[in-house]
């Protein structure tokens, strides 16, 4: 499975920008997509569209997909082109698809040498009905994508799609991850993952906001990767009661062990650190048992979860 | 260009940071001797495997494949 940023985090985001973010976030392609408001592959010509493809492959960030959501386009033989001339495939909303046409997009594609994807939503019956057409027809220029929304949809019923549809999925777009990684605690992203990791899949998973008002969200996480520092941003020190205190639940999870190995380092002995988490900070435990000895440290809850986490953190 | 049948690749990174540990371990425990799962995160995940340790001692083997500085991946297998 490759992380892949889509174009629709942020639409204003140039490709040479996006680029950037790939590289400073380790995500290992690009969805483009064609609407209002990401009008780059309606501006470009094919030859051109073909050429930044290649610029985006060679920076080892290649385009995965073109996303494409109104029918007429769909249906256009010069979108089918794209597809070839991008060596990605067209990416389309099942509801934008009607059942009916999938014969003759399945020859327009083939005519293109392109491939289309249809994408379905975490329904059973919407998702299955695909990929009984799809058999039926014995596609070969048809596959399947998945749009999941964690925010909107039951993702309790993702596992029973994903055997439906598993011999035909090509294509994930997750609404969340990236930005909003933090946020989607309990909607089901956890057991989708290790379920399309035991299904062995291997495709692109990828990343869009889940919704406009996400937007400012994802422009800041792609703007900024560097961590702050040793809990810098975090940490507060009350001089008066010579308590500090380290709040990293709002720190992404990637620097959240510098700011607290820092926190820790250059705690006082004596001087407690209350350290508020929001999950079990267990491993933290284990890594200063691993790291300093048992003996020197004292680790207490002070609350456990279900949502927020406080230890108190001392030097012997 | 399956080298070994049983060979999955676990990406967490955006699995929220409550469920990512459970979802490790579960993938770990799943796993029957000799299996092994690739894990791929975006920081250096050390204090898992000073859980593993803790918890799972002497039962896995931990190797890394890429060690950043945007993506690491460790082969975790069971033993």
């Amino acid at each position: 499975m490759q992380q892949v940023l889509s174009a629709s985090a942020d639409p204003a985001c140039r490709v040479v920008d996006l680029l950037e973010v790939c590289e400073r976030r380790g995500l290992r392609g690009i969805e483009l997509v064609s609407d209002r408001e990401c009008d780059t592959p309606r501006v470009l010509e094919p030859q051109e569209l073909a050429e930044l493809a290649s610029l985006m492959a060679r920076h080892g960030c290649p385009v995965t997909g073109l996303y494409v959501d109104e029918l007429e386009e769909i249906c256009n033989l010069e979108t089918a082109r794209l597809s070839e001339a991008i060596g990605a495939p067209v990416v389309a909303p099942a509801g934008r698809v009607p059942l009916a046409l999938l014969q003759d997009l399945e020859s327009l594609y083939g005519a293109a040498h392109g491939q289309l994807l249809v994408s379905h939503r975490t329904v059973l019956e919407e998702a299955s009905q695909l990929a009984q057409a799809i058999d039926d027809g014995r596609f070969e220029h048809i596959a399947l994508a998945w749009e999941v929304r964690p925010r909107e949809e039951n993702l309790n019923g993702a596992l029973a799609v994903l055997e439906h549809v598993r011999s035909h999925l090509r294509y994930v777009r997750l609404f969340g991850g990236g930005a909003e990684q933090r946020q989607m605690d309990g909607l089901g992203i956890g057991p989708l993952i290790v379920g399309l990791s035991r299904a062995r899949y291997d495709g692109p998973l990828v990343l869009c906001p889940s919704n406009a008002a996400q937007r400012p969200l994802w422009s800041t996480w792609m703007q900024s990767s560097k961590s702050a520092g040793c809990g810098t941003a975090a940490r507060i020190a009350d001089e008066r009661t010579s308590k500090r205190a380290l709040d990293v639940r709002n720190v992404e999870p990637k620097d959240r062990l510098a700011a607290i190995l820092g926190a820790y380092a250059e705690l006082p002995r004596g001087i407690p650190l209350e350290l508020t988490v929001d999950h079990d900070p267990s491993c933290m435990y284990f890594t200063l048992e691993a790291t300093h000895s048992a003996s020197s440290f004292s680790f207490d809850y002070l609350e456990r979860g279900p949502d927020v986490w406080r230890v108190q953190v001392a030097k012997r | 260009m399956t080298q070994k049948g049983s060979n999955m690749e676990l990406d967490v990174r955006v699995i929220p940071p409550r469920e990512k540990h459970p979802a490790i371990f579960g993938a770990f425990d799943a796993l029957g001797a000799g299996e092994a799962f690739t894990l791929v995160n975006d920081h250096d995940p050390f204090p898992l495997r000073h859980q593993f340790d803790a918890t799972r001692n002497g039962l896995f083997d931990w190797t890394y494949l890429e060690q950043g500085p945007t993506v690491w991946r460790v082969q975790i297998s069971r033993r």
